[in-house]
C-alpha cells in the first residue's frame, strides 16, 4: 500500500492499453490513423495514481479527419477486451469538443489538468493540456467560485471525514476530492496554496483507500464499520482506532488548509468592508497584533522572549473578532515555540490565563482558531496533555466528534451558558478538559480528574478553584446518569447528589456542564427529555441544598406504639418560640407503624 | 400476537428490562416519551416566573409476544415498573396482525 505500487499499477493499465492501441491501429485500412487519434488518461489516473478499483479515465481525442465509422470501430476495437477486465470511463472528442465540454461541466475541466498521453500522437494531447490550463487560469474567478458550490454541496450531502463513524474517504469534507480541488486551486495561480503541508494526509488517505478497495474486494470508498479493521491490519495498524485517528488528522488538515485557502481567496487584497486595496490596511487591535486582509497577524519583529504572552493573545483577539489566524503567523509562532522562544512560566501570569479563557469562551468562532493552534501544533507547547487525545476516535453511535473535537465542540455550548454560573472561567475551562482522560482502560472520569489537576495548576488556578474543577471533571456525567436511572421522588436520590457535591455554585456548573456535554455530543445523547428530566433533578437537588430538609423519621415512643396498636388518631395543640404548634398524629398499625406528623406555624 | 406497550417512569427502565429478559423476552424496543395521566404535570418557577409543565419525561416502551405470552409479561412489566405512586405509568395490548423479520423473512411467531 504505497504511492509506489498505485504508480506500478497505473503503469501497468498504460502498457496494456498502448498494446490495445497499437493493435488496434495495426488493423487493415488504417493507415496513418495513429497520427489523427491520441489515448490520454484524465482524472486520478492521469496522475499515475491508481488503486485496485479505481475507474480507468480515458479520452480519446482525434483531430476530426476521421470518419465517424471508422472512429467508432477503432475505439471499440481498443475497449472490448477491457470490458470484463476492468470498469471503464471513456470519452471520444476533437479539441473544439473538449474545450465545450470542459467550460460546461466543471468535473471535465478539473480532470483534464492532469491529462497524460497513453499512446497516439502528442501533439493531439499538449494542445488539450495548453487549453485546458489556460482556460482554468483566464476564468480563474468564475472557476473557483463554481468550484466552491460544488465543494459546499458535496460536504454538505457526504459530511465530515474526520467525525464520521463510516466516512466516504473520497467524497466526504477532507477526503481525496478536497485534496484534488487544492490542486487545481493552486493550478490556477490565482493564490499560492502550501500543498506539503497536506503530502502526508494525501498518502495516508490514498493507502487507506487502496487497502479498503483489496479488503472489500471492490471499488467502493465508503470505509464501513466491518471493513475497518481488516484494513486497518492491512496498513500494519495496531487496531481499528490507530487507523481511523490516522485518517481524522489528514482529513482534518486537508478541510484546514482548503478553509484557509477559500478564506485567503475571499479576503485577498480587500479590506474589512470588502473595499479592493493597492496595499493592505493594517489595524492594530491588540499588543503586538494586528489585523491585515481580515486575518488575524502577530506584528512582525515581535520578539516571543520579550511578550510570551502574545501568541495566546493572538488567539484570543482572533477568535473573539471572528476573523482567522495568519497561516504565516501560525507557522512562524509554531516554529519559535518549538525552538524554545517564549517558554510561559508556570504558574502562567494572570494575562495569559486570562487571554486562554477569552479564547476558549469566544462561542463558534473558537472552532476554526483552535483547528489552528492544533493543525499548526501550537497548542502542544501551551498544553502537552491535548496531544493524548488529539483525534483520538470515539467509535460509538453516540458521539458524533473525536474526543478533542467534541471537547471543543462543549465549549462552545458552554460559552453560551456563561451567564447562569457564578465562575465562568471555572465553566468554560471544565467543559474543554472535562474528557481529558479517555483513551485509557481506567474511567475516564477518574483518570480525568488526576490529569486536569496538573494543568489547573500551571495555568494558574488557585487550590479551591482546582477542587471545583476536579468535582466537575469527576462528577461530569453524574446528573444525567441519575436523572434517567433513578427515581427523583426518592429523596435518597436528592441525598445522593447532596453527599457529592458540596455547594449550590457547583451545582449550578455542572448543571451548566451538563447541558453543555449533551449538547456537543448530539442528538443521540441529549434530548429535550433529558433536559427536562436533568433540570427536574438539578432543582430538587437545590431545594435541598437550601435547607427545605427532608423530614426525619421521627423516633416513635411507647406510648405512641400503644395508640397505634389501637389505631388511634390524636391531635396536640402546643406553644412554639413563634406561636402554636399543632401535631397531627395518625398511626396506623399494619404490618409496620407509620407516623406522619405535620407542625402549622401560626404567627399572630 | 399481540404488541405491549408500556409507558414507564425512565427510572424503571432498567430494572423491567432486567425483568423482562429474566422472563425471557430478548427484544425490545424503547423510545423517550412526554406526556401526562392522572399526575398532570406541575409547576416550577423558571427567573421569577411561574409556569406550568404539563408533559412529563416518560419511557415507552413496546415488546411484541406471542398471544399466550401477553398476559404474564404484562404481568412482568407491572410489577417490575411499580412503585405504588401516582405517575407510574401504563401498560396496554393491541392485537397484531403480521410480523416479518426483515433479515430472514420469517413471518409470524417465528419472527418474534
Amino acid at each position: 500500500m504505497s504511492t509506489r505500487e498505485r504508480r506500478e499499477r497505473s503503469n501497468e493499465s498504460d502498457r496494456f492499453l498502448s498494446q490495445l492501441f497499437n493493435t488496434a491501429e495495426k488493423a487493415d485500412g488504417r493507415k496513418n490513423l495513429g497520427k489523427e487519434i491520441a489515448l490520454a488518461a484524465v482524472g486520478g489516473y492521469g496522475r499515475g495514481e491508481l488503486s485496485p478499483g479505481s475507474d480507468l479515465d480515458i479520452l480519446f481525442l482525434h483531430s476530426g479527419k476521421v470518419s465517424a465509422e471508422n472512429l467508432k470501430a477503432f475505439v471499440n476495437d481498443v475497449l472490448y477486451p477491457l470490458w470484463d477486465k476492468k470498469s471503464v470511463d471513456h470519452s471520444v472528442r476533437t479539441r473544439s469538443e473538449t474545450r465545450d465540454a470542459a467550460s460546461s461541466d466543471l468535473r471535465v475541466a478539473t480532470g483534464l489538468l492532469d491529462i497524460r498521453l497513453i499512446a497516439g500522437n502528442p501533439d493531439l494531447v499538449a494542445a488539450i493540456q495548453l487549453d485546458a490550463l489556460d482556460f482554468w487560469r483566464k476564468n480563474a474567478k468564475e472557476n473557483l467560485a463554481n468550484l466552491h458550490k460544488s465543494l459546499q454541496e458535496r460536504h454538505v450531502r457526504a459530511g465530515e471525514l474526520a467525525y464520521l463513524l463510516e466516512p466516504d474517504l473520497k467524497e466526504a469534507r477532507g477526503g481525496l476530492r478536497d485534496i484534488q480541488a487544492l490542486r487545481a486551486i493552486s493550478l490556477s495561480a490565482a493564490i499560492a496554496v502550501p500543498l506539503e503541508k497536506i503530502s502526508w494526509a494525501e498518502g495516508t488517505l490514498n493507502n487507506v483507500r487502496e487497502s479498503l478497495h483489496i479488503a472489500s474486494g471492490r471499488g467502493k470508498d465508503r470505509l464501513l464499520f466491518q471493513e475497518q479493521d481488516k484494513v486497518a491490519k492491512l496498513l500494519n495498524y495496531p487496531d481499528a482506532d490507530a487507523m481511523m485517528s490516522d485518517v481524522a488528522r489528514a482529513a482534518r488538515t486537508v478541510d484546514y488548509l482548503l478553509n484557509y485557502t477559500w478564506h485567503a481567496l475571499e479576503h485577498k487584497e480587500k479590506d474589512g468592508l470588502g473595499r479592493i486595496l493597492k496595499r493592505p490596511r493594517i489595524t492594530t487591535v491588540a499588543k503586538n497584533v494586528s489585523a491585515s486582509n481580515r486575518e488575524i497577524v502577530i506584528d512582525p519583529f515581535t520578539s516571543l522572549n520579550d511578550d510570551p504572552v502574545c501568541g495566546l493573545r493572538a488567539a484570543a483577539t482572533a477568535a473573539q473578532l471572528g476573523l482567522p489566524l495568519s497561516l504565516d503567523t501560525c507557522t512562524e509562532l509554531s516554529e519559535n515555540l518549538k525552538s524554545g522562544q517564549g517558554k510561559l512560566p508556570t504558574p502562567w501570569p494572570r494575562e495569559a490565563r486570562e487571554l486562554l479563557i477569552s479564547l476558549i469562551g469566544a462561542g463558534e468562532a473558537m472552532v476554526g482558531i483552535f483547528e489552528s493552534l492544533d493543525q499548526e501544533e501550537i497548542i502542544f507547547e501551551w498544553i502537552p496533555e491535548w496531544m493524548s487525545v488529539r483525534s483520538l476516535p470515539q467509535r460509538n453511535a453516540l458521539h458524533r466528534h473525536t474526543v478533542d473535537r467534541h471537547m471543543v465542540e462543549t465549549a462552545v455550548h458552554a460559552a453560551k451558558l456563561t451567564r447562569k454560573v457564578q465562575r465562568p472561567d471555572l465553566l468554560l475551562f471544565a467543559a474543554l478538559f472535562h474528557d481529558i482522560g479517555k483513551g485509557a482502560q481506567e474511567d475516564h472520569s477518574v483518570r480525568g480528574v488526576r490529569l486536569i489537576e496538573p494543568i489547573a495548576q500551571r495555568i494558574g488556578f488557585d487550590a479551591k478553584e482546582i477542587e471545583i474543577l476536579k468535582n466537575l471533571v469527576l462528577h461530569h456525567l453524574l446528573l444525567s446518569s441519575t436523572a434517567t436511572r433513578r427515581d427523583l421522588d426518592d429523596p435518597a436520590t436528592i441525598q445522593s447528589i447532596v453527599s457529592l457535591i458540596p455547594d449550590v455554585n457547583t451545582l449550578e456548573l455542572l448543571h451548566a456542564l451538563s447541558i453543555a456535554d449533551g449538547e456537543a455530543t448530539g442528538s443521540a445523547g441529549w434530548s429535550d427529555w433529558k433536559a427536562t428530566l436533568v433540570n427536574d433533578l438539578v432543582q430538587r437537588v437545590k431545594r435541598a441544598m437550601a435547607g427545605a430538609e427532608f423530614a426525619q423519621q421521627p423516633e416513635v415512643s411507647a406510648e405512641q406504639m400503644a395508640q397505634a396498636e389501637k389505631g388511634e388518631l390524636r391531635v396536640t395543640l402546643e406553644e412554639h418560640s413563634s406561636g402554636y404548634a399543632v401535631e397531627l398524629s395518625h398511626l396506623i398499625s399494619l404490618d409496620c407503624y407509620l407516623l406522619s406528623r405535620a407542625y402549622l406555624i401560626f404567627r399572630g | 400476537m399481540k404488541l405491549i406497550t408500556a409507558i414507564l417512569k425512565p427510572f424503571k427502565l432498567e430494572d423491567v428490562k432486567n425483568a423482562l429478559q429474566g422472563a425471557g423476552i430478548t427484544g425490545m424496543t424503547v423510545s423517550e416519551a412526554s406526556g401526562f395521566g392522572r399526575q398532570g404535570g406541575h409547576t416550577e418557577v423558571y427567573r421569577g416566573a411561574e409556569y406550568t409543565v404539563d408533559l412529563v419525561p416518560k419511557v415507552r416502551l413496546e415488546v411484541l409476544v406471542d398471544d399466550k405470552d401477553a398476559d404474564s409479561v404484562v404481568d412482568v412489566i407491572v410489577k417490575a415498573a411499580s412503585t405504588g405512586s401516582i405517575g407510574d405509568g401504563k401498560v396496554w395490548t393491541t392485537p397484531v396482525d403480521q410480523v416479518i423479520r426483515v433479515r430472514t423473512g420469517e413471518r409470524g411467531v417465528d419472527a418474534i
